[in-house]
């Protein structure tokens, strides 16, 4: 009898988890509400996806917010010259050979936001003087607390103090061109993150949201305005965070972490890479190539190490067929789909000629470091199926209509990842 | 009686298992998400008219079949050609239904103008031919839309008979496996091939994980549980999640400068945000659209307050400025604003979805360029009275 008993548990312990495990919701990054940490997986200054990004931070809060933001350049440096590179082949100069290697440097600054403000700036100019009563239209840090001033702090048990932009100073991108990633972390009044940190008066850091703007716009025949905008990635404070007593070290885990855990896959659905515009009417016609662009979770930017991880890619075409294949992401990566498992894009399984329809659903899971990741979809009108080509020929086409791009968040899909991500802030 | 003894008792050890791993009410993530599967997909902007088209993509994250019913909603005007008049030209309010099915994992697209045929033939892509639309297991007949649609598509997760919240067995259909995403393409003459993506808005179906959704036609998003017909028992839940309370939009000022076009040789820029709203409460049934009154607070970079509000009926699209001039530069006084956007009315009124569209036109090289960029607002909190879709009879399975 005791035998039966313990069948009958078990086999309802495996209905429950049978019954839930595809639909549990668990708490995870999100792009689409107000977060602790905010991550703009790309900035770019100067090439080739965007001759500029105008980021957009701000406090959706009653109470003021510093934000302290990290800038992390992952550009590849020359090892002959120390010129900015993306191959080796960019490395050569007179007689002498260079490795390009990959880099990954962090500048940090400090924004002070007040209640409910937004704030914008220039990746390529940073903001870093303060708003004059006259001068409208000049890019300023707009309360400097003295000339102007915001409501009074409900952070000040006195009253009396009035909230400002006091403090704020951003720096532009560190050299151009620039790609790489900006990171801004909630602080509070006390000068810790959360959970160290007690963010008076309602003890609540998930109060920053962003965007961010990736543009080119360019005078030729015919001249080129190109837009494209995606939300940053929210990762939250948990309301109930373990806190391992290290303020400067973040754990991102939904099991025992301070901030919810990065997704165990993330789930992008995406035109195949050379896949035509099925609207009629597009003169020229124009192909279709995708850029994930990922960033790991975890980050020491005390020893500035760069998160690792595997990514495992599962793509599902539209007759259901399915195909794999992995990279490793260290630090940032921006890399067309049909570069992501071979160097001829033409024979990849992320290309539409080879996988048969124009559209596919390529779930990623990230082993070591988690992923967070968006989406930059671009159309050119060249005819090609080399996605670098696609690119430079929308950026340079003297004749031909040029490329347009738009930006899209990726969704994810999520369980308990096995271990926790860590920030380190220095 | 021995074999329902044993049922029942397999009942309580499943629930005590659920209540030891905090499966029930109390525990879940309540709100609408632009980027998690979900029962209930809604894109709030799909235009087939002019010079603009949408492509849909649809996709299943789920290793199981999956159905939807699917809604597209027309809010064109009665004669597009003329001006609205609420009595000679009014907007109009009317769906078409459709049916598709996704396979494990599958993804899909078409194209908002010329729908999607039910055709096993079509040639897929190759090497030396990338134009391969509608190959791959089709979905079902897609209808295209009327000419010059303006309006929204909604997706309802469902079963193979069109029942929203449970099989034939009555047992809960696990939902949430729906996510979706659209582009709008630019197909004048300006502009043309100009691009704008945007993630389908997605609702959770059971977000406290206990069975709630029925097939009585009627879809409960959020609520109490006290307020008929959306009653619940205590420990019990909603059917779906509610719509957010409030949602929040960083804009430009409309007529800013675009500050990246003013350091090129731009002459001119001016920067104009689109919101695309449609309410949460819709009844297909008696095809009578619900208006929902919006109140807007918007802040500017030196912390002032502003505010307006607008109503939307079915479906509105508008810009910033075409609701209140407290949203131009002239006004705010500053190039960025916050705008905090909610329902007025209290528990009552409807609930809105929305997204937002973002248009920079640069003078430059002695034209004038647009390229727009699409977004999904943030959103906060959840509205506490239920909102309603209404199924029309005989479209969710009551008829078996």
């Amino acid at each position: 009898m005791r035998q039966v008993r313990w069948v009958g548990w078990t086999f309802a312990a495996a209905a429950m988890l049978l019954a839930t495990a595809p639909s549990v919701v668990r708490a995870d990054v999100t792009s689409d509400k107000a977060a602790a940490i905010v991550v703009y997986p790309i900035v770019n200054v100067g090439g080739p996806f965007a001759q500029d990004t105008l980021i957009q931070l701000s406090n959706t809060s009653t109470k003021p917010i510093e934000a302290h933001c990290f800038y992390l350049n992952a550009n590849g440096h020359c090892t002959n010259n120390g010129a900015i590179c993306s191959t080796g082949a960019q490395c050569f100069e007179g007689n002498s050979f260079g490795l390009c290697l990959p880099g990954w440097n962090e500048t940090d600054f400090r924004v002070f936001i007040t209640a409910r403000q937004p704030i914008a700036w220039e990746a390529s100019d940073g903001l870093s003087s303060f708003c004059k009563s006259d001068a409208l239209g000049e890019p300023c840090i707009p309360i400097d607390g003295t000339s102007r001033r915001g409501p009074k702090d409900p952070t000040d048990p006195t009253g009396t103090r009035l909230q400002s932009n006091a403090g704020t100073r951003i720096p532009p991108v560190p050299e151009t061109p620039f790609i790489g990633e900006l990171k801004c972390v909630a602080i509070s009044p006390s000068g810790d993150p959360w959970p160290s940190g007690i963010f008076a008066p309602d003890n609540d850091p998930n109060v920053l949201k962003g965007e961010a703007t990736l543009e080119n716009v360019a005078a030729g025949a015919p001249p080129r305005v190109d837009v494209g905008k995606y939300n940053a990635i929210g990762i939250r404070g948990l309301s109930n965070p373990n806190d391992d007593g290290i303020p400067s070290r973040l754990t991102l885990s939904n099991n025992g972490g301070e901030y919810e855990g990065c997704p165990n896959v993330l789930v992008l659905d995406h035109f195949f890479d050379s896949a035509q515009n099925p609207v009629p009417g597009i003169t020229p016609t124009r192909r279709a190539f995708t850029w994930p662009v990922f960033v790991p979770c975890s980050e020491d930017l005390l020893k500035q190490i760069p998160g690792t991880a595997i990514a495992q890619y599962l793509v599902f075409n539209e007759f259901e067929q399915r195909f794999s294949t992995s990279n490793t992401v260290q630090c940032f990566r921006a890399t067309a789909l049909s570069f992501t498992d071979t160097t001829q894009p033409q024979n990849s399984i992320f290309n539409a000629g080879i996988t048969g329809t124009l559209t596919g659903q390529t779930r990623v899971s990230p082993l070591g470091s988690g992923l967070i990741a968006v989406a930059l979809e671009y159309w050119t009108t060249a005819s090609t199926t080399n996605p670098i080509d696609a690119i430079l020929d929308g950026m340079a086409n003297p004749t031909g209509e040029p490329g347009q791009q738009d930006d899209v968040n990726v969704h994810y899909q999520s369980s308990v990842r096995p271990n926790p991500d860590i920030i380190q802030l220095p | 009686m021995r074999r329902q003894r044993e049922r029942v008792g397999f009942m309580r050890r499943t629930l005590a298992v659920a209540g030891a791993l905090g499966l029930l009410a109390g525990v879940a993530s309540a709100d609408v998400t632009t980027e998690q599967g979900a029962s209930i997909l809604v894109w709030p902007k799909v235009i087939a008219a002019g010079t603009r088209d949408t492509i849909i993509q649809i996709a299943n994250t789920s290793n199981m079949m999956v159905y939807a019913h699917c809604f597209y909603v027309n809010a064109g005007l009665a004669d597009p050609s003329k001006p609205f008049d609420p009595i000679f030209n009014p907007q109009l309010w009317q769906e078409t239904d459709f049916d598709i099915a996704l396979t494990r994992q599958q993804p899909t697209v078409w194209v908002a103008s010329t729908g999607r045929k039910f055709d096993p033939t079509d040639s897929p892509c190759t090497k030396t031919n990338f134009s391969c639309k509608d190959a791959g297991i089709d979905p079902g007949l897609v209808p295209q839309t009327v000419q010059n649609f303006t309006g929204e598509l909604k997706c309802i997760e469902t079963d193979q008979f069109g029942r929203p919240g449970s099989d034939a067995q009555f047992n809960a259909l696990p939902g949430n496996h729906l996510k979706g995403e659209a582009t709008l393409v630019n197909t004048g003459s300006r502009n043309n091939g100009d691009v704008a993506k945007y993630n389908a808005i997605g609702i959770k179906a059971d977000p406290n994980g206990v069975g709630a959704v029925d097939n009585d036609g009627i879809l409960c998003l959020g609520g109490d549980g006290t307020t008929a017909p959306c009653t619940y028992d205590p420990g019990s839940g909603p059917e779906y999640a509610a719509c957010p309370q409030t949602w929040i939009l960083n804009h430009f000022a409309e007529g800013a400068t675009d500050p990246i076009a003013e350091d090129t040789s731009a002459t001119s820029s001016r920067v104009n945000t689109e919101l695309t709203i449609v309410p949460c409460t819709e009844n297909f049934e008696t095809q009578v659209p619900t208006p929902v009154t919006i109140q807007f607070s918007v802040t500017n970079e030196f912390e002032t307050a502003f505010s307006a509000s607008t109503t939307v009926s079915c479906w509105g699209n508008f810009s910033l400025q075409d609701i209140s001039n407290a949203f131009t530069r002239e006004a705010l006084q500053t190039d960025y604003a916050q705008t905090r956007m909610r329902p007025a009315g209290g528990n009552g009124a409807s609930g809105f979805l929305i997204v937002a569209e973002e248009f920079h036109a640069v003078a430059i090289g002695g034209s004038t360029k647009t390229a727009s960029g699409a977004f999904n607002p943030h959103q906060e909190g959840d509205r506490v009275g239920p909102d309603l879709i209404t199924i029309p009879a005989g479209q969710h399975g009551d008829n078996l």
